[in-house]
């Protein structure tokens, strides 16, 4: 016994020995959460990079207010679509009473810069940096060159993009190009608008060159349709050229700048048509149906150069494959189980008449021609553009869609499960107090619509039943954001419309104006203008370099209506102030020296400083007296009154257009609504955009973060306590 | 020559009978008997205290025992031992061994663990609160199955610099639960779960390493180190003990709320704050005086309707016995705690079975099977986000004039407006409670130890020399069902009431009124739909080689032991989950009707260390320890892996010195120690060095024609994991620590004190400020963090008898912390009120400094005028109005110099906030005391704490969400609120009169109001008696009659008395926990103890 035991402790004392030598098995341990960058050497692994930077850069029309840093505006409500004539309500920076800040977090200048550090997949530079990664890695991978080409076009074209969207807010910003470390030596500095612009135009050639083999006989296979091309390229390579010849980044109107966009945009657009691209349109383009339809395409759609595309997926509460567009739900009024988007009177009141003129009442553009038509205020739908009834929705217009809003809600109308809807949505009052007070929204609309009512619909990019009779949407009306939740609609950033206003510009700029001219007639056909009356354009057109500009500003402000681009457009001509105001410190150099120094006065446009704009209703008229606060106390129906047929866009416009004005005219009122603020004492207050907004200063945030960045001319720098921004964008 | 010498004595040796006792003259089992000097093996006592031992005839024997003085006297007839208040003769385990407590040269405490005994908790942690100086405890208290934290000296304030602040470590029976394992996304802290679901009649002793002698756990260790020992076997026949448990749980205090009256009045003070607001809608957007009149008898308190007094019970047996080879002990415990609210519950069974054979003199071995298997069910809150707050939350918040149901139709919590504000207006208690819908937890750990002991005692050399293998395996696996249903809510159109505003008839209506079909819409909602099931097993297992020497060389005594440790860890984690279940669903995957999906993941993770310590010392007099921990672990990049880290201890009894023993009287015993060394921290995700990208199926975009088509995959870097270091190491934190343990007055009068400072360096934390953005990304971890601790803690405790049978002991822990900021990643924003270097991390609490309230439009203009103010809280003077408090314009923006410039005219939120607290209360003690008289005893727990201010909860300052489906709390009395001008409804009535000199401003600018400021301070010192037990022990002679040894009833209560309410109108109390949160519980337990 004893001997055993002494063995044991023996062969203890060995094992103890040898077991205490080996750490071999921790070089076993694997990471089993992640991939290493072993994938860049397959197509998989590198398409799967590739999708996770469309995945980030892509526009969207979900876009929220809190999102624009991260994707333009898509035609909101948001700050940025209440800073132009398309919505009321003063938008940051318009607003009178809260001037941003470039020193403090209160009414802080809005960070497109920035807006989060933490996060690589959505801020600003993170994005940037995931997509040097995907460069650097593609290109030290193994794939073959063919393969590299087709990945590395893609990522060069969203690394201009987003690089073109730093650009068109702050003028110049820091170029980075390789995945850098993280720690504080790091810093880019800031390169001026001339080398950033020069930088995206060289990605972008990159990418257009990279892409050709792939997408210019027609564009991607059927399966990769929504990728990028040759043609997405050099469109955004034409909108890039035509923003560094706007006043905003050429104030003394260099023609020569003009003159070398024009011939490149000119000869590069063979190579975007032969990527499949070209302006939308049908063989029966009733009411400007095709300007509708071309929203509400499926399959390959040629107006859509840079788009994004979606699914009409329920969520199935446990993957993602569901990728929905929001327009629809955000557009569609309440009792169709929408949310319904308000209108302002400014744009309502500009829209151009049936001839193609501008209302005589419209006190811009004043350098064309007025419309010889009358334009009543009380009926504003009658003898307009076929794009304004695609545009807007009044009390008495049929926008028909396919599902049952009753299942939601069942006092909402059910218009045979939408496919007659018609939205009727005048209002009426409680007290005659409110009724008679423009700052009483205490109304209630018919139909349901009670207190979640607009007084007059945006109904642009709707998927109209009456257009389109297999909706892109699963409708499924106990969602709770709606029956239109799950709509596939493709959204578009870059139309091929733009496409052609872009080059339409560039010539008008090169004094090419009968080029110009040409192009603007193509957009008016499309709409429904004809050679008859020469597409609604007046003759001096080819002659007067001003009018022709400013007409094809007007051109751009109807056909982008509600698609986010007009504010790019308000700043890009300095049309707030003219550009005739002196930002303080800068140089001599941001004088407006082209133009006439005026860039308003030259186009005949009115400035927007100093405007307000309010909002249209229809309410009951007085003799129906007040009504009650739910869906069965509307005066009208109590008083028994019929409603006429409401308008349908199929048919013959005009005599319908009559029978509703006679209806308003025995029924309804219109109302002026307060729309942006009056101040305490009730007194209106007027849009005042500061002109050192056209190139936005670093937020405070964006500043703390970036100690070696010049803050912009005109702005405080909060590294400096405050003292004067010195970085000049347009330093040559 | 040997033989010769002592068969003399051996001839004289004669047995001598005897008997041990206390000193209630019971029988002590198991004393040894000891013949000093001799090699005599001696004796120890039986069952009846009783032994018998040979010895020469005047020889005199040392009778000793764990927990009493030693005593050397003849033998022969009852030795009454005295207990030993110091426990100087205790032995302590310190982390791969034990030592006795007088020959402790570091900070290490123990938990006295007979006081933990009578409490109800459903873990450990949140017994120990103010037990153990230096151990502060948090959480624990509310619901059921939710765990404190424990935190060792100040270790939380290292979040304030960014280091996640993490518990300390835990080691249970030599093994080291793993503390972050990674399952699925989320990582797990294997040894508090280990520690929580303890039985603390099984638990033998708790030891808390809090310097550097926690360095013997190196890597992990600078938190502080918890080390349990579970109950063995003791000689002796087999006894049994039962305790069992059984006791109430009720809110410590609940939040007071406005009446229904006072909740319409309210809102109408709210609705018509603005006196500019000329649309006010008097008849749609107020309760009319009808309405309030009505509500003036309606008392929904859903609340009061769902809460209930809660059960909990615990019951436990343990056996234990052995012969001189054999021991065992083996126990089962159950305890079981039921929610207050609806469906929660938890309880957990847990059972140990030890065994210790001694195979032979030398070879010993042990095998220990221990586990605990936990049931935990919550309620599922899948409507309106996940917070599982909700449902107290909603309940305590709902205005009472809202019923649940109106008929037979359920309703959504709508308001004045009628509509949705919030989807938390969707949440219905009753409908989800009675659903079916569950989220069921079960969890089960079972832990392995075998080991085996070689004492090299036979061999003159090597003698002194043990060898030790032991082998822990644990095995935990825990499942969670859950299974959220769809169910659908009503919105009336037309409600009663003039205005449309109630759910119930006013005077002259009836429900006939309004209560048809056609007036309710269906709203169809989800909670989840879904089923899910989620599944983690995780396999870890440790090995021991540790070589131990012990010996004596005449007054020098020296120890050493060298250990190898390796030690894996694999978690593997499955979560499937389908949606659309079915109304009739099984609750399994084949009935639902939606899609599935599984995910599965796996982890694994490995470390090896060399342990290595000496012990020397001389004469019991001069103490000297040296230890070094070298830890390799799989988080860091192989170049990095491994650490080193020393620790150095040295102690004086000075009380053993001769000159002492014969000059200083008064003082019993009298000991320094200090200690120094090296620990570390290695709270960082794994694999930070390597550049990983994840896939994230479906997250990718649509491509192709059509609108059919998924949205694809994509891989993505990981926004967590975004940057790569490679050079990530340890924290390091060199802990120093100086000591002195004494005793006075016949050791009546115990203290320890012991000071402290640590070095925290090389922080593991991420960087933020300092890395430019358009690098795209933050930092990876980096070790950049530098902060030192310091502080002292004083342990004052005296033992005294009153007479014959009346013993009591109060003991006094108090001290303090404080620390210092040397590197972080600083804020560049608001320096006067952000952690700066040199400075604590705790910066106190800052506000807005108020200087009244605006009570009229000339009140704005004066102020204005006054101090050229441009801008109020973001406002143009316009904008602000009657009814919002005033701040003071403190200063203006700082400069480039680093100052900050005179008052600016702006007043806001970033420049103008003033310190309303230094720091969070500083000075503070707990109080354990207890007493006994015969066979009565009590004892309890009183604490307190000073020294700062708090501000009223946010959530009381402004309605969350809004307030038309918010309650406010009871000092909210519109009474008391300001009211610009007299309010009339839409038939012109005045509701609310005007009221301008009232104490709160309008809620209506709570965004303005309710934003920090000295107006809301309130102090918060508490003052609370935390336990209390009473017992009685039932005479002996009483019991035994009926097989009973001992038998024992005790009364407890938890969380009893809170002495200072600063609240307004005592709405809530400090001892209730968050406002708006599952209150903290009182809980009344009577329990008996009774041994066979």
């Amino acid at each position: 016994m004893k001997k055993t035991i002494k063995y044991i402790g023996c062969g203890l004392i060995s094992a103890f020995v040898f077991s205490s030598c080996s750490d071999s098995f921790l070089d076993e341990k694997k990471n089993y959460d992640n991939v290493s960058t072993d994938i860049y050497n397959y197509y998989s692994g590198a398409n799967g990079r590739v999708s996770d930077v469309y995945a980030w850069c892509l526009p969207t029309p979900n876009v929220q207010e809190s999102q624009l840093w991260k994707y333009p505006s898509a035609g909101s409500n948001d700050l940025i679509g209440k800073s132009t004539e398309e919505y009321s309500g003063f938008g940051s920076f318009v607003d009178p009473d809260n001037p941003l800040s470039s020193t403090s977090s209160t009414n802080s200048v809005p960070d497109y810069f920035m807006s989060t550090q933490s996060n690589i997949q959505e801020a600003v530079y993170g994005r940037i940096r995931n997509i040097n990664d995907c460069i650097s890695g593609i290109k030290g991978g193994s794939l073959s060159e063919d393969d590299k080409n087709t990945f590395l076009g893609q990522c060069y074209f969203f690394r201009a993009w987003c690089y073109y969207n730093l650009v068109k807010w702050y003028g110049g910003v820091s170029i980075v190009t390789d995945v850098q470390n993280p720690d504080e030596s790091s810093v880019t500095p800031r390169s001026s608008a001339k080398d950033c612009i020069a930088f995206i135009l060289s990605d972008l050639d990159k990418s257009a060159q990279m892409l050709a083999s792939k997408t210019m006989k027609g564009g991607w296979g059927s399966s990769d349709y929504g990728r990028v091309t040759t043609g997405t390229a050099l469109a955004l390579k034409g909108r890039t050229l035509l923003l560094w010849c706007s006043p905003l980044f050429n104030r003394s109107n260099d023609e020569s700048r003009w003159k070398s966009a024009y011939d490149t945009m000119k000869s590069e657009l063979d190579s975007i048509n032969a990527c499949g691209y070209g302006l939308y349109s049908t063989s029966n383009n009733v009411n400007g149906s095709d300007f509708a339809s071309m929203f509400s395409q499926t399959s390959r759609n040629s107006e859509a150069v840079f788009i994004t595309l979606f699914n009409n997926f329920l969520d199935n509460g446990l993957n993602d494959t569901q990728k929905n567009n929001a327009w629809e739900r955000y557009i569609r009024p309440s009792n169709t189980t929408g949310s319904g988007k308000n209108a302002s009177a400014m744009i309502i009141d500009m829209f151009p008449m049936a001839d193609g003129k501008r209302p005589a009442t419209c006190n811009t553009y004043t350098k064309l021609e007025a419309s010889d038509s009358i334009y009543d205020e009380s009926y504003p739908f009658v003898g307009r553009d076929p794009r304004f009834y695609r545009t807007f929705a009044f009390p008495g217009f049929r926008w028909a869609y396919s599902g049952d809003p009753t299942q939601a809600d069942s006092h909402n109308p059910s218009y045979d499960s939408g496919k007659n809807y018609a939205v009727w949505n005048y209002v009426w009052y409680t007290s005659i107090s409110d009724q008679g007070n423009p700052e009483s929204g205490n109304s209630y609309g018919a139909d349901n619509l009670l207190t979640s009512k607009s007084g007059v619909y945006v109904r642009k990019k709707s998927d109209d039943y009456d257009v389109n009779n297999s909706p892109l949407y699963q409708w499924n009306a106990k969602d709770a954001n709606g029956g239109f939740a799950h709509s596939g609609a493709q959204h578009m950033e870059i139309r091929y419309a733009e496409v052609l206003l872009n080059i339409a510009e560039v010539a008008c700029g090169a004094n090419q104006l009968s080029d110009a001219v040409a192009l603007l007639q193509k957009i008016r056909a499309r709409a429904g203008y004809s050679a008859s009356n020469n597409y609604g354009l007046q003759s001096n057109l080819t002659s007067d370099q001003a009018a022709c500009m400013s007409a094809i500003i007007y051109e751009r402000q109807i056909e982008f209506a509600y698609e986010g681009k007009r504010f790019d457009d308000l700043r890009r001509w300095m049309l707030f102030d003219g550009g005739a105001t002196k930002v303080a410190g800068a140089p001599s150099t941001w004088t407006l020296t082209g133009w006439g120094g005026n860039t308003c006065t030259w186009l005949g446009f009115k400035p927007l400083n100093g405007q307000r704009r309010e909002n249209m209703e229809f309410r009951v008229a007085d003799k129906y007296g007040v009504g009650g606060t739910t869906y069965d106390s509307d005066p009208l129906v109590k008083s028994n009154v019929t409603r006429c047929a409401a308008v349908d866009l199929r048919k013959d416009l005009g005599p319908q257009l009559q029978t509703l004005k006679a209806w308003y005219k025995s029924n309804l009122v219109l109302k002026l609504k307060k729309g942006d603020a009056r101040n305490a004492s009730h007194v209106d207050e007027y849009m005042y955009f500061n002109p050192r907004y056209y190139f936005l200063g670093l937020s405070s945030g964006a500043s703390v973060v970036n100690k070696s960045l010049p803050q912009t001319i005109g702005w405080e720098d909060s590294n400096n306590g405050g003292a004067a921004g010195t970085f000049d964008p347009l330093a040559q | 020559m040997l033989a010769m010498t002592s068969a003399p004595a051996m001839a004289q040796n004669q047995n001598i009978k005897g008997q041990v006792v206390d000193e209630n003259g019971d029988p002590i089992i198991g004393a040894t008997i000891s013949v000093p000097g001799t090699k005599s093996k001696g004796t120890i006592t039986d069952l009846n205290g009783n032994y018998t031992i040979s010895v020469s005839k005047d020889a005199k024997v040392t009778v000793t025992y764990v927990g009493y003085l030693s005593q050397t006297v003849k033998p022969g007839g009852k030795i009454q031992l005295k207990e030993d208040s110091q426990n100087l003769n205790e032995v302590v385990v310190v982390g791969y061994g034990s030592q006795k407590k007088a020959h402790l040269t570091g900070s290490v405490a123990t938990v006295p663990v007979d006081e933990i005994q009578d409490l109800a908790n459903g873990g450990l942690a949140s017994s120990l609160s103010g037990l153990v100086n230096g151990l502060s405890v948090s959480g624990g208290d509310a619901r059921p199955g939710e765990n404190a934290k424990i935190y060792i000296r100040d270790t939380n304030s290292l979040s304030d610099v960014g280091s996640t602040a993490q518990q300390p470590l835990f080691v249970i029976d030599g093994y080291i639960y793993p503390n972050d394992v990674k399952v699925g996304n989320s990582s797990q802290n294997l040894g508090a779960e280990a520690f929580n679901n303890l039985d603390p009649s099984q638990v033998e002793s708790i030891s808390v390493l809090k310097d550097a002698s926690a360095a013997v756990y190196g890597a992990r260790a600078a938190n502080g180190v918890i080390l349990v020992t579970t109950k063995k076997g003791k000689m002796g026949a087999p006894q049994v003990s039962y305790s069992g448990t059984f006791g109430f749980t009720d809110e410590v205090a609940r939040p007071k709320m406005l009446s229904s009256y006072n909740y319409g009045r309210l809102y109408n003070e709210i609705a018509a704050a603005d006196p500019t607001n000329t649309t006010l809608n008097k008849t749609t957007a107020l309760f009319q005086a009808d309405e309030l009149e009505a509500m003036k008898g309606l008392n929904y308190d859903l609340l009061d309707k769902y809460w209930k007094t809660g059960s909990t019970m615990k019951h436990s047996v343990n056996v234990s016995g052995g012969t001189e080879n054999v021991n065992y002990f083996a126990g089962l415990s159950y305890f079981n705690q039921d929610g207050n609210l609806g469906k929660l519950d938890y309880n957990r069974w847990n059972y140990r079975a030890g065994v210790d054979v001694k195979i032979s003199k030398w070879l010993t071995a042990n095998l220990t099977v221990s586990g605990d298997y936990g049931k935990k069910d919550k309620p599922l809150v899948k409507v309106g986000g996940t917070n599982s707050e909700k449902d107290y939350n909603l309940l305590l918040t709902r205005p009472y004039y809202m019923p649940e149901s109106v008929g037979d139709y359920p309703i959504v919590a709508y308001g004045v407006s009628n509509t949705q504000k919030n989807q938390n207006q969707q949440y219905a208690f009753d409908v989800l409670q009675n659903n079916g819908d569950f989220s069921k937890n079960m969890n089960s750990n079972l832990t392995i130890n075998g080991s085996v002991n070689y004492d090299f005692g036979w061999s003159k050399i090597l003698k002194g020399l043990k060898l030790n293998f032991t082998y822990s395996k644990s095995i935990n696996d825990d499942k969670t069902n859950e299974y959220g249903s769809s169910f659908t809510l009503y919105s009336m159109t037309k409600r009663f009431g003039s205005g449309n505003h109630l759910y119930t008839p006013t005077a002259g209506e009836s429900y006939d009124d309004y209560v048809y079909a056609g007036n309710f819409n269906a709203l169809q909602l989800d909670n989840g739909n879904y089923l899910s099931r989620t599944m983690t097993r995780t396999d870890n297992y440790q090995l021991n080689f540790t070589a131990s020497y012990a010996r004596d060389f005449g007054l020098h005594h020296v120890s050493a032991l060298f250990s190898v440790e390796k030690s894996e860890t694999e978690s593997e984690y499955e979560v499937g989950s389908g949606s659309n279940p079915y109304e009739f669903t099984t609750h399994q995957s084949n009935s639902i009707q939606g899609d599935k999906t599984t995910t599965f993941t796996r982890s694994e993770s490995g470390a090896l260390s060399y342990i290595g310590r000496v012990n020397y010392s001389y004469a019991d007099k001069y103490l000297f320890e040296f230890l070094v921990r070298s830890d390799a672990s799989t988080k860091f990049a192989p170049e990095h892996r491994w650490g080193t880290f020393p620790a150095a201890s040295a102690g004086w009894i000075v009380s053993e010195e001769p000159w002492f023993k014969k000059s200083v009287k008064w003082m019993d015993f009298l000991k320094v120690r200090s200690s120094f060394g090296l620990t570390g921290r290695d709270n960082t995700a794994a694999w930070q060095w390597m550049q990983v990208y994840a896939l994230d199926s479906n997250k990718g975009n649509v491509f192709g024609e059509g609108i059919g088509n998924a949205s694809g995959s994509r891989i993505t870097i990981n926004k967590s994991n975004s940057a790569v270091n490679r050079d990530v190491h340890w924290d390091k934190d060199y802990k120093f620590n100086v000591g002195l343990d004494a005793s006075f007055i016949d050791r009546r009068l115990s203290v320890t004190f012991d000071a402290y400072h640590e070095w925290n360096r090389e922080m593991l934390m991420n960087i933020a400020q300092t890395v430019p953005s358009t690098v795209g990304t933050p930092s990876a971890a980096v070790n950049l963090g530098e902060m030192d601790n310091w502080g002292y803690e004083l342990s004052l405790t005296w033992r005294d008898k009153i007479g014959k049978d009346f013993k009591y002991h109060v003991g006094i822990n108090t001290g303090y912390t404080d620390n210092k900021v040397l590197n972080m990643d600083w804020e560049t924003d608001y320096l006067y009120r952000q952690i700066t270097k040199g400075h604590r991390s705790d910066v106190g609490l800052w506000g807005m400094q108020c200087i009244g309230m605006f009570r009229s439009f000339q009140d704005i203009e004066e102020y204005f005028d006054k101090y050229h103010i441009t801008s109020y809280m973001g406002m143009t003077k316009d904008k602000v109005r009657p009814g919002m408090l005033i701040y003071k314009d403190v200063r203006g923006a700082r400069q480039t110099d680093g100052t900050y410039a005179a008052p600016d005219g702006i007043v806001d939120k970033d420049n103008d906030q003033v310190c309303l607290s230094n720091r969070t209360n500083p000075y503070g003690f707990t109080m354990n005391f207890g007493a006994e008289w015969k066979g009565f005893s009590i004892s309890g727990q009183l604490g307190a704490s000073w020294g700062g201010y708090t501000l009223l909860p946010s959530q009381a300052l402004s309605p969350n969400g809004s307030i038309e489906y918010c309650n406010m709390p009871s000092f909210w009395n519109p009474d008391n609120m300001y009211v610009y001008k007299d309010i009339y409804d839409g038939s012109g009535n005045l509701i609310v009169a005007a009221n301008r000199t009232a104490l709160y401003p309008n809620l209506s600018y709570a965004s303005v109001n309710s934003v920090a400021s000295s107006f809301w301070r309130i102090s918060s010192a508490q003052v609370v008696l935390d336990r209390l037990t009473i017992a009685y022990t039932i005479p002996a002679r009483l019991v035994k009659a009926i097989g009973i040894q001992n038998a024992r009833i005790n009364v407890t209560g938890q969380n009893l008395i809170n002495f200072y309410n600063p609240y307004p109108d005592s709405f809530t109390s400090p001892m209730a926990g968050t406002y708006g949160s599952y209150p903290n519980l009182r809980k009344f337990t009577v329990g008996v103890n009774l041994t066979f």
